[in-house]
């Protein structure tokens, strides 16, 4: 649902950042937040339990560099990842113009981030979205950790199609703005061609 | 506010109209009366008050409406049960005229017998009270801050000149058509691999996951270099999602029999129903180099958009 105001010259896409709980979501938002400059971004609204743990979503407006002489705003959004936040992570899918797909690389988190691609799917096909239409990257992070499987199984269960895909230590920044710039750029791409072809 | 008027809240409505009907009457019916009596006028007043008072108590976000709709609705149940008391009144003592009962039980003390029997028999009534609308100035709730706003899909910035929205909107229906083609999607990105061969895992670990019921003390003595063969046959189709699991049966096919001896016969059921998941942190290293391979790189269009511009973020 990203808009376009010719008016103002200025465009604004919405990125959310979704994977199994725990996996470095708001980790990302976080070091994107803390280096970042201070006028192009706004401030990071978080609501967590007390234990750290993302109770709602993560918030984060962001401003890029004019594109086209376009100013282009992206809203990026995390998902509580825990399972029983399910219609959380759906309503903030509403209007998604692209995604991060988190993994987590631990060995024992391996199922938990088949399952949560899954939800993923399902979540967006509520919407009457898919992937073949969203852009998304993958994220495969902690690689910093020693119990981590390899990139190419993480490849084979969570990324069959090969989209492009990051390895990241979020925590060191490792992946992060890497990811992000791929993320953006593709929903910026894929709003010119939308836009070309008169889908928009 | 939430509608919570339930079928106990009715039934003690109506206990509560019974028993203040009742005693309304019993105090009216009694030989001594107050000495002091305040006007008509007066006690509507002060009943009204009161009411009033008890409205806002019980929703303090209730509308002006609202508000004097409660005051109403106290005031005729409380006329209800003066009069039910004046009825019943006239029957017992068989007057003719109503004049009389009705005079008596309006006197104050069976007055406030009803008054606050009304309040009793009103409190669930409350939850249908209109309530007034969230005023524009008020300091918002996160709930309602421009980011969540945002993450539902409300229009950003409508009051803009033009606004093109990119993608299709929400559409209604059709979520199980398309959640099964995005599955679909998953899975025909994955080929078919058949391999000869068999993955080696510590039989050791290989119990640590089985149902705690079927094994026995013997479990402790197997040593960590006993291992058993999995055909790799029946661990390939699973590996796409990162779950290897098999019934307890099949496992115990595959033990060798040093350590079959390790597990006790199980209710046969739930030796075919329950699943034994093997760790992928063993079978995957030991994967021949192709079982993980993936056919030809097949992204979705909208990878395919040609040239893309980098997006820069200024960063610190």
């Amino acid at each position: 649902m990203a808009s376009v105001n010719y008016a103002l010259k200025e465009i604004s896409c919405k990125i959310v950042y979704y994977g199994p709980g725990m996996c470095g979501k708001t980790t990302n938002l976080q070091y994107i937040h803390q280096h970042t400059m201070s006028d192009k971004r706004g401030n990071m609204v978080s609501l967590a339990t007390p234990g750290e743990r993302t109770l709602f979503f993560d918030f984060l407006p962001l401003e890029a560099s004019r594109i086209h002489g376009f100013r282009t705003k992206f809203q990026l959004y995390t998902v509580p990842g825990q399972v029983m936040y399910n219609s959380t992570r759906k309503l903030v899918l509403r209007g998604v113009d692209g995604l991060i797909f988190v993994c987590d690389s631990q060995w024992e988190k391996m199922r938990e981030n088949f399952d949560s691609f899954r939800n993923l799917m399902d979540n967006l096909s509520s919407y009457g979205y898919n992937l073949e239409t969203a852009p998304y990257v993958v994220q495969y992070n902690k690689r910093d950790l020693p119990n981590i499987a390899p990139v190419e199984y993480l490849q084979y269960v969570i990324n069959p199609r090969q989209v492009p895909s990051f390895e990241g230590i979020a925590i060191r920044g490792e992946g992060v703005f890497e990811a992000l710039n791929a993320i953006c750029s593709l929903v910026l791409a894929n709003l010119s061609e939308k836009q070309k072809t008169g889908v928009a | 506010m939430p509608r919570e008027f339930t079928a106990i809240s009715a039934l003690s409505m109506v206990i509560a109209s019974v028993a203040g009907t009742v005693l309304c009457m019993q105090v009216a019916n009694m030989e001594a009366r107050l000495e002091w009596e305040l006007s008509t006028p007066v006690l509507w007043g002060l009943e009204a008050a009161v009411f009033g008072t008890a409205v806002y108590a019980w929703c303090s976000r209730v509308s002006l409406g609202g508000w004097m709709l409660g005051i109403a609705g106290l005031s005729l149940v409380r006329l209800a049960l003066t009069t039910g008391a004046a009825l019943v009144l006239a029957a017992t003592r068989g007057d003719e005229h109503l004049f009389g009962p009705i005079r008596d039980a309006s006197a104050v003390a069976p007055r406030m017998c009803a008054f606050l029997f009304s309040l009793m028999v009103f409190y669930p009534l409350r939850t249908f009270l209109p309530v007034r609308r969230a005023r524009a100035g008020r300091r918002r709730t996160f709930s309602e801050s421009a980011a969540v706003k945002s993450a539902l899909g409300a229009v950003v910035g409508s009051d803009s000149d033009l606004v093109i929205w990119a993608g299709s909107e929400p559409r209604a229906g059709g979520g199980e058509k398309s959640a099964r083609a995005a599955t679909s999607m998953l899975d025909r990105a994955h080929r078919p691999v058949r391999m000869e061969g068999a993955i080696e895992l510590p039989v050791r670990l290989v119990l640590a996951q089985m149902p705690p019921e079927l094994v026995n003390e013997r479990a402790e003595k197997i040593s960590d270099s006993h291992m058993m063969s999995v055909p790799l046959e029946a661990i390939l189709p699973q590996l796409k999602e990162a779950r290897v699991a098999f019934s307890p049966a099949q496992i115990r096919e595959w033990l060798p029999d040093s350590a079959r001896r390790a597990l006790t016969q199980g209710d046969a059921d739930a030796e075919e129903t329950e699943s034994v998941i093997l760790p992928l942190a063993q079978i995957v290293p030991q994967l021949p180099q192709d079982a993980l391979a993936l056919p030809a790189p097949s992204p979705p269009a909208w990878a395919n958009v040609g040239d893309t511009e980098s997006v820069v973020f200024a960063t610190v």
